[in-house]
């Protein structure tokens, strides 16, 4: 009984959290993104891929709170909450998979394949909205979010970017809370990552102190 | 007797094709523009689509037989040359970027033959490939009297034309003309005969014309 109800204060607190600070991380990044276009005259992409899977990020954490609190049985069914069809989840999801993907691409300049991963993803939203066909979502973003994971961390060692090791770190714990069954673990997961993440968008995360490309 | 007149028809276009190789092969060696070498491999492209066109025939393979769901043995070689064709435009105007494009493109639509036999996807993506170079392609070799350009662009717009034509027979000799006005485009006919130097003909008009005035 007391495990359940401790289990349950953990659980409410993660989305509470993840409701609260995601979108406060996010609005400091895209401040960051226009502070500099103002500064600079031209939008920063990496930045501007960063704000994006934060954005997606937060309005997933948003929508899945209003899901948890079955505010309409609509929002419920247009959310999904899997990643084996279309829907809002597997969107936002694929969307960030995609993001991170040209991230990757951006910063190790591979210029034929920056948008290689929205042709991808955008051609197989289109394709289910024409044909009702879904079977490779759930491979793609998988085998998307671990290639875009291990290049996100082999990019940050490369160019000792703080940014990219930040996010390689926040997606790390993102992930796991999927993978990882253990309830309690999975809380605290989720948990730490909202802590991480409001450490990231501070600035405070400083792992290299020269870094080749800022 | 029809599979001996579409192996005339795509011999024809073999003959062409390697005859447009020669010069264009040439004029790279010259320029080293990369330009040629992108022309080179969208001609052996149509050579290759067309040399399997004859061994279909040879071997008598149905082209028009469903391999899977709705997807036919045609419409590979459709798509395989449509996606070096959309590459070749990409290529045209330097949009790196969008290199992967003609890939995922093609790869979707060959899917959603296997699921679906309407012809209407496979059609509208041949059209977008062929008229939208041959519009770029006769735009730029008019402003620039370049002949190859020009050449290739009535390539694609009649190419173009015939495959929009549901009648074999027509494509078949569609592809013929647009190769051969491929052909004419490397062997210098249009800067020739079509982009004629206004200034410079009056000129010699008008000598010839004095010459004659002056004899009489």
């Amino acid at each position: 009984m007391v495990e359940d109800i401790l289990l349950e204060s953990l659980r409410q607190a993660g989305y509470l959290l993840s409701t609260i600070l995601i979108p406060f991380a996010t609005l400091i990044v895209g401040r960051k993104v226009l502070k500099e276009k103002k500064s600079t005259g031209r939008y920063n992409i990496v930045r501007l891929l960063t704000f994006g899977i934060f954005l997606c990020f937060a309005l997933m954490s948003f929508l899945e709170f209003l899901v948890e609190l079955s505010l309409s049985p609509l929002l419920n069914e247009l959310f999904g909450f899997n990643i084996e069809s279309i829907n809002l989840y597997s969107i936002l999801i694929g969307t960030m998979v995609s993001l991170g993907l040209c991230l990757v691409f951006y910063a190790n300049r591979w210029e034929p394949l920056y948008f290689v991963s929205f042709f991808i993803f955008g051609g197989m939203v289109i394709f289910y909205y024409l044909t009702g066909f879904d079977a490779w979502l759930e491979t793609y973003i998988q085998i998307a979010g671990i290639i875009s994971l291990i290049f996100i961390y082999f990019t940050s060692f490369r160019v000792r970017d703080n940014g990219a090791l930040g996010l390689g770190i926040f997606f790390t714990l993102a992930f796991s809370t999927l993978v990882i069954e253990i309830s309690y673990v999975s809380q605290i997961m989720i948990i730490s990552y909202n802590v991480f993440i409001l450490i990231l968008s501070l600035g405070y995360f400083r792992i290299f102190k020269e870094e080749v490309i800022s | 007797m029809p599979d001996l007149q579409y192996s005339i028809f795509e011999g024809l276009i073999i003959l062409f094709g390697v005859l447009s190789l020669i010069p264009v092969f040439r004029n790279w060696k010259e320029s080293k523009n990369r330009m040629y070498i992108a022309i080179f491999v969208y001609n052996i492209g149509v050579i290759g689509y067309s040399f399997i066109n004859v061994l279909t025939y040879i071997l008598e393979i149905d082209t028009n037989v469903y391999l899977v769901g709705g997807l036919r043995f045609g419409y590979i070689l459709g798509y395989i040359l449509f996606t070096i064709q959309f590459e070749f435009m990409l290529y045209l105007r330097g949009l790196t970027k969008l290199y992967t494009l003609p890939f995922i493109l093609s790869f979707y639509l060959m899917i959603g033959n296997i699921l679906n036999t309407s012809v209407m996807p496979f059609i509208i993506y041949a059209v977008i490939v062929s008229y939208t170079p041959a519009y770029f392609l006769l735009r730029d070799g008019k402003k620039k009297r370049n002949g190859l350009a020009f050449g290739m662009g009535l390539f694609f717009l009649t190419w173009g034309i015939g495959q929009i034509i549901p009648v074999e027979i027509v494509m078949e000799i569609f592809r013929v003309i647009a190769i051969f006005m491929f052909f004419l485009g490397t062997r210098g006919f249009y800067e020739k005969y079509i982009f004629v130097n206004q200034e410079e003909e009056q000129k010699i008009m008008g000598t010839w014309i004095s010459k004659f005035v002056v004899k009489e």
